[in-house]
């Protein structure tokens, strides 16, 4: 006897001492549990069976005398289940039915209130679609290719647009440019145009002047120096709108006389006449020489 | 282990073969009963749990797939099952307490009292030769302690050592099996078989004086 004890020792000695076995009656509560097991599956199967049966579904079988099959296969599943009954009953303890299983909770979409909500919600889109569905009609009332059209002539007709407003734009340039040289020129040749322009410019302010102080002593009031002051401030304003109006409706009429329309040249040139009667002078020497330049 | 293997002796049940399932039984039923009755307080208590764990099997049955061997799915479950078993007691260490407290320390069992295999001590010797009777003696007491040291082990080593040196499983088996890793149920199993060993020792020595 050493007192010395390897694993080897200790597990062997484990080993020999390990003889314990599960008891006679235990074994056979499992065995007889799994025998039951199998016989619930082969009852399943067998249920399953007849209901394909009873549904005319198994094709295998003659649908002739099938009342009879099925009633005996019925007597068979139900000597089954009392067999599976009593063998449960017997092996209290090895019963496959779990005791305390809670209660399946039904689903939503079979309770009334799940059937309602979803009724009301489809009104509710129905509601809402038909609400919606003038608007939307009258947003695209077009066909596509209608649309597509209508898009094509927008873009052409901003193209013109475009283009005209980039010649207009030179023409006036050039107009503008002609009429430079030929204040210039008429200015070198002139002198005295300029110094009669002036004069008459002061003239046609003083005519203003004095119109608007017979207007005022007619409606019987007193004219103020202040008063005064602002009509000269508009006599000035009115001249210079007066001069810009003759020097654009000048180039208008240059423009009309390079694209050769001397109808709507001439037409212009009366308008500026009778509009400016006194600077007819100048106006007639200014029209010549945009004559003599086009031509 | 010779003949079928057990998976497929579980896929024949499966099918409906009762024969498969007995065949099946007979190879695992006496490890997993003693895996049982080496970790819970009372015999009741492992037979409890073991039809519990067949039980479980039997009803999973129909829907069995080869995944892994079969007896790792065999010990998983009743691995679980004691697992739920703790966690349904109190605390661990009550269970082991009342273990302990139940259990006889074999170093107190006289002479001319019955030992578990109903053989009184005085028989026994009364049928051997002097030498050999002294060796018998000795043996029978090292099972003893073995058997009580393996009680007195914790948890863990405790199924770790039953689940390698009577179910036979290997340690990444063992490993897996309990989700734990190699090492530290390498390092269970050897701390658990130094304690044993230190136990046994320690009570033959005290039964000899």
């Amino acid at each position: 006897m050493s007192d010395k004890l390897t694993d080897h020792d200790l597990i062997s000695l484990y080993h020999q001492g390990a003889k314990e076995q599960p008891s006679t009656d235990l074994n056979s509560k499992i065995l007889t549990l799994a025998e039951a097991q199998t016989n619930a599956t082969e009852q399943k199967v067998e249920e399953t069976t007849v209901a394909t049966t009873r549904l005319g579904l198994d094709k295998s079988k003659p649908n002739k005398n099938s009342s009879t099959d099925i009633d005996s296969r019925l007597n068979n599943v139900t000597s089954l289940s009392e067999h599976l009954i009593n063998h449960n009953t017997i092996k209290n303890s090895t019963t496959n039915e779990s005791p305390n299983k809670l209660p399946q909770k039904k689903p939503l979409y079979k309770t009334w209130y799940g059937q309602l909500s979803t009724a009301a919600s489809l009104v509710l889109v129905g509601v809402l679609y038909l609400q919606n569905l003038q608007p939307m009609q009258s947003i695209a009332p077009m066909s596509d290719k209608t649309s597509m059209q209508e898009q094509q002539q927008i873009e052409e007709q901003l193209l013109q647009r475009k283009s005209i407003q980039v010649e207009s734009e030179a023409l006036m340039e050039r107009a503008g440019n002609k009429i430079m040289m030929q204040s210039k020129r008429l200015s070198q040749e002139a002198p005295q145009f300029n110094t009669d322009s002036a004069n008459n410019s002061d003239s046609i302010n003083n005519a203003k002047e004095n119109l608007m102080v017979d207007d005022s002593a007619a409606n019987g009031l007193v004219i103020d120096n202040s008063v005064t002051e602002n009509s000269v401030a508009d006599s000035s304003v009115a001249t210079k709108s007066q001069q810009l109006n003759i020097t654009n409706t000048l180039q208008k009429i240059a423009l009309y006389l390079d694209k050769d329309e001397k109808e709507q040249a001439d037409r212009l040139f009366n308008e500026l006449l009778t509009n400016y009667p006194e600077m007819t002078k100048e106006l007639t020497i200014s029209y010549e020489v945009l004559l003599s330049e086009s031509k | 282990m010779t003949g079928i293997a057990d998976e497929m002796l579980m896929q024949q049940y499966a099918q409906g073969d009762v024969q498969a399932f007995s065949q099946l039984y007979t190879r695992h039923k006496n490890s997993l009963y003693r895996y049982f009755l080496r970790q819970v307080s009372t015999p009741e208590l492992a037979e409890e749990l073991y039809q519990e764990v067949w039980s479980k099997l039997i009803k999973a049955s129909p829907s069995y797939q080869v995944q892994s061997k079969f007896s790792t799915w065999l010990y998983r479950i009743a691995h679980n099952e004691l697992i739920d078993y703790y966690r349904r007691h109190t605390s661990q260490n009550k269970v082991f307490s009342t273990n302990v407290e139940q259990i006889e320390h074999p170093s107190v069992v006289e002479n001319g009292e019955l030992d578990q295999s109903g053989q009184s001590s005085e028989d026994f010797l009364s049928n051997t030769t002097d030498t050999t009777v002294e060796d018998d003696i000795y043996a029978t007491q090292q099972i003893k302690q073995v058997k009580w040291c393996l009680q007195q082990l914790p948890r863990e080593q405790k199924e770790a050592f039953l689940l390698k040196h009577e179910s036979g499983f290997a340690v990444n088996e063992i490993a897996l099996l309990v989700g734990e890793s190699h090492d530290s149920i390498k390092s269970r199993i050897r701390y658990g078989l130094n304690k044993l060993k230190h136990c046994v020792m320690h009570n033959m020595r005290k039964f000899y004086e």
